[in-house]
């Protein structure tokens, strides 16, 4: 389990730092696309079928699985309050899952859903919801 | 000596430069529309018909009050997010990875995301610092103008 860093709870306490550090980093975001999800967070590579195959398995706790919630390819969300997963960017949902796993981001369920999870199940998930197809747009050239 | 007045020297310049939105209409300082106070689970429970009296609008809240979201406002409050999230590919850092991509959310989702960051109950700095400046209609504006983008 490599686990992140305690960089949450320091987060707290250095705040201002990290949101120096932050604003230092603006104005860049290489968006060297290099193949396909090989993850800088210390994960291992997501393999999208064993993703989709997880993405169908129920939870112990809830019962549910990923797409029970968030539809088959992720852009059917049972309730609103849960997000559209398709397409999104395949490092920011091993990010979300991670910090769930992690107890950093906390959710009724999502907490649950995420606290077995390996490194691998993680880039296996979001390997598979990466590659569905997508109703989310970043806000380049939206104003 | 001189080393911790220079880190607070640099951290008050940057504080400051934060405190300056990017854009100007950002802060439009909204009329402070509180939303009617949302934990009245309690009460509702107890006597639904005199409690729905007693609150004519309050619709049986699961998130913070339902405001009518304009996206027209929402369109102007969102140009500071354009330095991150307008950026195709952009990377946070510390830990790396990409922004989400924000455009077609559910307005509830994006609200309730907003709403966690100036809590703090969901926490990324910048998202804090970001969400602090928002009021509950600015918010509702913000996931109002997203929430109708399409890819």
């Amino acid at each position: 389990m490599s686990r992140l860093s305690s960089a949450g709870r320091a987060g707290r306490i250095a705040l201002p730092l990290l949101f120096a550090l932050a604003l230092a980093a603006c104005g860049g975001g290489d968006a060297g696309e290099s193949g396909q999800m090989s993850s800088s967070a210390g994960l291992p590579d997501g393999r999208m079928a064993e993703g989709e195959t997880q993405a169908a398995v129920k939870g112990q706790a809830t019962g549910q699985s990923c797409v029970d919630c968030h539809g088959a390819d992720g852009n059917q969300p049972l309730d609103d309050t849960y997000p559209k997963l398709g397409g999104q960017h395949y490092d920011y949902l091993e990010y979300a899952l991670v910090q769930y796993r992690d107890g950093r981001r906390e959710h009724a369920l999502m907490s649950q859903q995420a606290a077995n999870l390996t490194d691998q199940q993680i880039a296996d998930l979001a390997a598979f919801f990466a590659s569905q197809p997508t109703e989310l747009r970043d806000l380049h050239g939206v104003h | 000596m001189t080393r911790p007045l220079t880190i607070a020297a640099s951290l008050a310049a940057v504080l400051a430069l934060a405190s300056l939105p990017p854009s100007a209409p950002a802060q439009e300082a909204t009329p402070t529309t509180e939303p009617a106070p949302a934990e009245t689970g309690a009460d509702t429970a107890q006597d639904p018909a005199s409690a729905a009296q007693a609150q004519p609008a309050a619709p049986a809240a699961t998130t913070p009050a339902a405001l009518v979201g304009n996206a027209d406002s929402g369109r102007q409050l969102t140009y500071t997010c354009l330095g991150c999230h307008g950026i195709e590919g952009y990377r946070n850092v510390y830990p790396t990875y990409r922004v989400p991509m924000i455009g077609g959310q559910s307005a509830v989702y994006l609200t309730n995301a907003l709403t966690e960051y100036r809590k703090g109950t969901r926490q990324h700095p910048t998202m804090e610092a970001q969400a602090q400046s928002f009021s509950d209609q600015d918010i509702a504006d913000i996931a109002a103008f997203l929430s109708e983008l399409t890819p």
